[in-house]
């Protein structure tokens, strides 16, 4: 789920950059530090405004200033049990990857209906139930995120299309083309 | 000179690693956050990279967070229209029994049947009769023939 959330962040600034250009070098700090990172619970996309940034405060012993810049920012958060749309991504007999934004999403065959099955013989590779659902790499699919796990700068999720409304849907998503 | 304040108590430790999206919501940090639909997230991330580009003064990211993300908008963002993405944020903010993130959600996943919003989105199970749900996403279908 996209939000947007106010955050904090403190940036330590080397006396040589004080001077008249000093807040527009926090702000392109800021941006550089913090745009497309994860934080292992969730990914700032993009930065919006800043609210407030703190006057400078000179470290005891050093001539370094901290700064604390308050800013609003699009974030990405996924949760257990939200439902998200993804593109697969790679497929094979353990099941399949999906992009969901930035975050790959793992579906274990234990997750996907017991009809949906794997297809070694096809070239590229797929699970598919012998009628209208073929899941291959490129197909768009509704997963739900059964759970997340956080790493450093990285987030891991596993997610099940094995309840109703989710999977392939090539009425749906047909239309997407159409339209563009 | 300023003077800091130094805090007299020492802010709670949050627990994490409780939060869903379930029957219940438990959205951790976020419960009271404003969310926003794929539509939405798309308008505001243009709006924000244009404004950049336009100033000059600081940098559109290029890392592949962002760029996958934004393809990603592109592909399953369901109202390319300003108007129409407008149009369904009113509908939704007049939806007062519903929290932010249900709202979101159902701007995004554009469900047929109030039988599918309630199980893509347990958590409005109980919120809204059948057929309010109904009339509602019916609404929010009728916006997206007009592209």
């Amino acid at each position: 789920m996209f939000f947007i959330h106010e955050l904090n962040r403190t940036i330590t600034l080397h006396p040589s950059y004080f001077g008249p250009h000093m807040k527009d070098y926090l702000i392109h700090k800021l941006h550089e530090d913090v745009e497309g990172s994860c934080t292992g619970r969730y990914f700032i996309i993009c930065v919006i405004e800043y609210e407030n940034i703190t006057l400078g405060r000179i470290i005891p012993g050093k001539g370094d200033a901290e700064f604390t810049i308050t800013y609003k920012a699009v974030v990405w958060r996924p949760f257990k049990g939200e439902t998200v749309d993804g593109v697969v991504s790679s497929v094979n007999k353990m099941g399949f990857f999906a992009e969901v934004g930035p975050l790959t999403v793992f579906v274990s065959s234990h997750l996907i209906p017991r009809d949906i099955k794997f297809d070694p013989t096809s070239n590229p590779p797929q699970f598919s139930d012998n009628g209208d659902q073929i899941i291959n790499k490129g197909a768009h699919i509704r997963i739900k995120l059964m759970g997340t796990r956080s790493d450093v700068g990285k987030m891991h999720a596993i997610g099940s299309i094995k309840e109703d409304y989710l999977g392939y849907d090539i009425f749906k998503y047909a239309e997407a083309f159409v339209i563009n | 000179m300023t003077t800091t304040h130094t805090p007299l108590t020492r802010a709670k430790e949050q627990i994490h690693g409780d939060e869903e999206a379930g029957t219940e919501l438990k959205l951790g940090e976020f419960q009271n956050v404003s969310s926003l639909t794929l539509s939405e997230t798309k308008e505001v991330l243009t709006a924000v990279f244009n404004h950049r580009r336009e100033q000059g003064k600081f940098k559109v990211p290029d890392n592949e967070v962002v760029t996958k993300t934004q393809q990603y908008l592109e592909v399953f963002s369901r109202f390319k229209q300003r108007e129409s993405v407008q149009a369904v944020e009113r509908i939704l903010a007049l939806q007062t029994d519903l929290v932010a993130f249900e709202k979101s959600q159902l701007g995004t996943l554009c469900c047929d049947t109030a039988e599918e919003a309630k199980v893509l989105i347990p958590s409005i199970e109980g919120k809204k009769s059948d057929e309010d749900l109904q009339e509602l996403l019916d609404e929010i279908t009728k916006l997206r023939q007009f592209v």
